[in-house]
């Protein structure tokens, strides 16, 4: 009955020589048939790779004797962990650019093909994330919890699931929502020589979107679509891109945005892979119905990583000593900013590329092949920008060229002749510096561009929202700020925005709404300018 | 490197006379095909030489199999492989067998820049790998 009750294994140290016998037995039985079965789950297929020996490695760069099947951009695999991408597949060696702490490695080192290309993770967990070009933390906040990755390098999408730019992008800047306006799915070039203020356009943009997109959760409208920003650091000092982090922390914005970062210390083929890392990472907003903003910072420091490496791999060189395919390097990035059609999704990649110009010469080789690629571009100048004209927008070389068919309504008409007035007021200010007597429509048009200019000061990280610009717009047009000195508009400018932000929301609210300046929203509108004009001294 | 793909033709013809009827290089005819060109003294001749060693090179690692075994193993086993390693690549193979302890158990073959592995030292890694990505 006893021994019914209790196995065999329960005997091993039993006085009874038989039990103790049994007792090992079964144990034994049970441990080989442990083994037995992990050795028939065991598959015995051998797997197939393609190796390859580093022949030469020098800056960052590795050539690969070997590797006959390697892909075109197909990951290599080093000693120590370190991968690679094949970019020249010649006929005797294989040139890869490396990926990490190349140290480690040394010549006759094995490399072998992996039959994967470079994918970096994706989704709403990099918010709020600082990443490197491969989408590894870099902000010491734990490890990225993503399922999703998509590849770095991608094919643009085709004709058919896009559409045309209908929604606008406000990017809070008020000489560029007025005069250059962005749409969703464009691609706006930002230009000018160093320090212009070009990242803080970008930055501002940034800024204002999570202030739109906090706005909007708010009031919970369905219809709302939030725009969730990735802001590509390429080239740039480390103390800058923490300056930009600490500011967009700051403000609150870091929420929804992504930092790529591949500073200027890191290794040219982190900097190249970059801006293509991050534009997987928002091609996936993109691609699941959502909008998403990238800014490239910047693409001339893209060209030069990209140059260097094209040296190293001996590739023939061209104007300027960069490669020949150059332009196909941007095109191939910039084409992957889209507006998808309803059948694909309705989403949309706007893409703000940043160039540096040098002494303002904008028929250089980079810049030209970007402008010709973008849909239009901000210009900023050094003059205006020295004279304290903030955000240095040149109103003649600046130029958007679908972004007005996204304007609001209300903003369109209020704004419509102001890049005009303008262009013109620039050209009679440079004419009437000659002149002692001017006619009466003359001096006109340069009071009005006199208070238009100072109108479009406005400071860093200080966004307006749409239908308070058309309200200070609309006050413009309609001849508020004539009776105003010149050097007071700007103070004007800010106690309006105030009084409209607080006293004179209903109006704001009614534009905001219908997105139309309708005949009861100017009413109101006018009353309440005219309450505010009453109060300011 | 680049240079020398100009002597592309040239050397493949090179390398065709220092091999035999089976396509295996021979040493006499290496010799042979040395004595010839320091003979006639070709422009290039430095350039061809090194051009000469890097197919030479390539042809070898081709009819090179290096086979390593994470335990010793028996004739039957590497008679039985050489066998079908020459029937896959159509030609007679040099087989290059040692032991690897780094192995642990298993086989891994090269064959030019092809690996074929299954030891359980690739198992371990994968499963590295996979604990650590």
């Amino acid at each position: 009955m006893f021994l019914k009750t209790q196995s065999n294994q329960d005997y091993p140290n039993s006085p009874n020589p038989l039990l103790r016998k049994l007792s090992y037995l079964s144990i034994m039985s049970s441990i080989t048939e442990l083994i037995r079965k992990e050795i028939e789950s065991l598959s015995t297929d051998s797997t197939r790779t393609n190796v390859g020996t580093i022949t030469t490695l020098a800056d960052g760069v590795a050539r690969v004797d070997g590797l006959s099947k390697v892909m075109y951009n197909e990951m290599i695999e080093f000693p120590n962990n370190v991968l690679g991408i094949a970019l020249n597949l010649e006929e005797n060696s294989v040139g890869c650019i490396l990926l990490g702490d190349v140290s480690s490695l040394k010549e006759g080192d094995e490399a072998r093909t992996t039959g994967r290309l470079l994918s970096v993770p994706v989704g709403k967990e990099l918010l709020g994330r600082v990443v490197d070009a491969v989408g590894r933390p870099m902000d010491g906040k734990g490890a990225i919890k993503s399922d999703e990755t998509l590849p770095v390098e991608r094919i643009a999408p085709g004709i058919i699931p896009r559409k045309s730019v209908d929604q606008p992008l406000q990017t809070g800047i008020m000489a560029v929502d007025s005069m250059v306006p962005i749409g969703r799915g464009q691609r706006e070039l930002i230009i000018g020589d160093r320090s212009t203020g070009k990242t803080t356009i970008a930055i501002d943009t940034i800024i204002n979107q999570a202030k739109i997109n906090k706005q909007g959760e708010k009031s919970g409208d369905p219809n709302f679509r939030p725009v969730y920003c990735i802001y590509v650091a390429v080239g740039q000092k480390n103390a800058n891109v923490a300056r930009t982090i600490k500011t967009l922390e700051e403000s609150g914005a870091m929420e929804y945005v992504t930092i790529v970062s591949a500073p200027a210390a890191d290794n040219p083929a982190n900097q190249y892979l970059a801006p293509y890392s991050g534009c997987a990472m928002g091609e996936w907003y993109m691609e699941n119905g959502m909008d998403a903003l990238i800014v490239y910072d910047d693409l001339s420091k893209h060209a030069v990583a990209y140059r260097q490496i094209s040296l190293i791999l001996k590739r023939p060189s061209g104007r300027e000593a960069y490669p020949g395919d150059v332009f196909y390097l941007h095109s191939r990035l910039l084409e992957r900013s889209a507006r998808l059609n309803e059948d694909s999704g309705n989403g949309s990649l706007t893409a703000l590329p940043i160039i540096e110009t040098q002494m303002g010469d904008v028929s250089g080789y980079i810049p030209t092949n970007v402008i010709s690629i973008t849909d239009g571009q901000i210009f900023l100048e050094t003059d205006l920008f020295n004279k304290g004209i903030r955000p240095a927008v040149s109103v003649g070389l600046s130029v958007s060229r679908v972004g007005s068919a996204a304007q609001i309504k209300a903003y369109k008409k209020v704004a419509g002749k102001v890049k005009l007035e303008l262009a013109q007021f620039r050209e009679l200010a440079a004419f009437s510096q000659f002149e002692s007597d001017l006619d009466a429509t003359t001096k006109a048009s340069l009071d009005r561009g006199a208070r238009i200019v100072e109108l479009f000061k406005q400071t860093a990280s200080n966004p307006i929202s749409v239908e308070v610009q058309t309200a200070i717009m609309w006050a413009m047009q309609n001849n508020f700020f004539d009776s105003i000195a010149v050097s007071d508009v700007n103070r004007a400018t800010q106690s309006l925005r105030d009084y409209m932000e607080t006293q004179g929301k209903e109006a704001c609210e009614l534009i905001y709404s219908t997105g139309k300046l309708e005949e009861e929203t100017e009413q109101k509108l006018r009353s309440a300018v005219e309450d505010w004009k009453r109060t300011f001294s | 490197m680049v240079m020398l793909f100009r002597y592309n033709n040239l050397v493949r013809e090179l390398v065709n006379k220092s091999s035999n009827e089976h396509g295996i290089i021979e040493m006499s005819l290496v010799n042979e095909v040395l004595s010839g060109l320091r003979e006639c003294k070709p422009t290039g001749h430095r350039d061809i030489l090194k051009a000469y060693l890097f197919e030479i090179r390539k042809t070898l690692r081709k009819q090179l199999v290096e086979v390593e075994f994470g335990c010793q193993p028996n004739e039957s086993l590497i008679s039985s492989l050489k066998s079908k390693l020459d029937t896959i690549t159509s030609h007679s193979l040099d087989l290059q067998v040692s032991k690897n302890d780094q192995l642990i158990a298993g086989y891994r073959v090269r064959l030019v820049d092809d690996v074929f592995e299954d030891s359980i030292q690739s198992r371990l890694s994968k499963l590295s790998q996979s604990l650590t990505s």
